[in-house]
């Protein structure tokens, strides 16, 4: 299993790939901006994307869906039924799927977006913008707040700690590293 | 697809595995399967990967070198993609101009270390000591340095951006002529901190910066 991350100079939220050693069916992560460098990162690992996992549908994490279509046509999985009117997968807390070959687990943590989706792949999380290295998500009211607060406690920080965390902004982190330095959470673990 | 069929199977990147041994619950030791305390020749087996690494290919991909003493190593040029160096002992040792890209650094100890001109990019170095070290010079994107000790470390010249030193102790450290822009200080106690010709205005020194 091969995982890589693109960390565009514009934009600045991350898109991750996950695909297998030798190439071949592949799932990306938040195409955030489709740039050359995301283009060459799939051609050069043999990688064909056949699976689009959208953490949340803020334009910084799917502005590059459009031409993503174009090149790959893939399925597009997301919580929301349409994006840019392409038609999509939605999924809901609790679903299992297999994508590309991987098993992908869907976690819905609301509080930052109302589409908001973590997914599980293996040993990593996918968080979108739900949790990042020391931060939670932004929220637009105070109950939004704790509504996500409460969420990320009770479905994220309860799972294993060796896992690692791979936001859709900033480095990845872990568990572990989130209950001892993220101040949101500190206060309310 | 059956689920025998599933790519889960492969060696991942980053797994997480527990020691073979019976009843351990320890996480397994570098790629070895059993933790240190049941590895049946512990000191042989940490000699040899340090003798492989430092003799080998200055190149390194998708390698788990965890709980390993390092401690003086040299690995100067040398270039680490997507490897796992959780609680690794560097203490003293150079990692000059090295490279270390979406790599684990995380709760190791790299006291007194030497990391002039190098480059890290997307790496979790999370709880890790980097007190009295060197990163003269080097390339430091979006880093997560979250909880680190840099008491008296050295950044000067260096780009940090997008970068994290959240609830970090830097006293002492020195951040002259640096790129700070979306660097986040948040929780550091920066008073004893040197942003001499920096812009630690482009970053977040406290919560209140972002409202």
């Amino acid at each position: 299993m091969k995982l890589l991350s693109h960390f565009p100079a514009i934009g600045v939220s991350n898109t991750y790939i996950i695909g297998s050693t030798e190439g071949g069916d592949a799932i990306l992560v938040d195409p955030g901006r489709f740039d050359v460098t995301l283009l060459n990162l799939i051609e050069d690992n043999n990688f064909d994307i056949k699976t689009v996992l959208v953490t949340h549908d803020h334009e910084n994490h799917i502005k590059g869906l459009k031409t993503l279509m174009k090149i790959y046509n893939p399925l597009v999985i997301a919580g929301n039924e349409e994006i840019f009117e392409i038609p999509t997968k939605s999924v809901k807390d609790g679903e299992s799927l297999i994508c590309s070959g991987f098993q992908v687990e869907v976690i819905e943590v609301k509080g930052h977006s109302s589409d908001s989706r973590v997914y599980r792949i293996a040993s990593y999380l996918f968080t979108g913008d739900v949790l990042s290295a020391g931060r939670i998500g932004s929220s637009s009211t105070s109950y939004t707040r704790e509504f996500l607060l409460q969420s990320i406690k009770t479905k994220i920080m309860c799972l294993d700690e060796d896992l690692l965390i791979l936001p859709g902004h900033g480095p990845p982190t872990s568990i572990s590293a989130e209950k001892k330095w993220n101040s949101d959470l500190r206060n309310t673990l | 697809m059956q689920p025998g069929l599933l790519k889960n199977n492969l060696k991942i990147v980053f797994e997480y595995k527990t020691c073979t041994y019976e009843n351990c619950t320890k996480s397994a030791w570098a790629e070895s399967p059993f933790c240190r305390e049941h590895h049946p020749s512990a000191l042989e087996y940490e000699r040899e990967i340090r003798r492989e690494l430092t003799i080998g290919n200055k190149k390194n991909e998708n390698r788990d070198y965890s709980d390993l003493d390092f401690s003086g190593i040299v690995l100067d040029n040398f270039d680490f993609l997507y490897c796992r160096f959780t609680r690794v002992r560097f203490s003293g040792g150079s990692l000059k101009n090295t490279r270390f890209l979406m790599c684990l650094l995380d709760n190791i100890d790299a006291s007194e270390c030497v990391f002039t001109g190098s480059r890290m990019m997307s790496v979790l170095a999370a709880g890790s000591n980097f007190s009295d070290c060197a990163f003269t010079g080097s390339d430091l994107i979006n880093v997560n340095f979250n909880g680190i000790q840099a008491f008296n470390t050295i950044f000067d010249e260096s780009d940090l951006f997008y970068s994290r030193f959240i609830n970090a102790q830097a006293e002492g450290a020195s951040f002259q002529d640096c790129n700070l822009k979306r660097v986040d200080f948040t929780g550091v106690n920066v008073n004893d901190v040197n942003f001499s010709n920096s812009n630690p205005e482009e970053s977040y020194i406290s919560r209140e910066d972002e409202k």
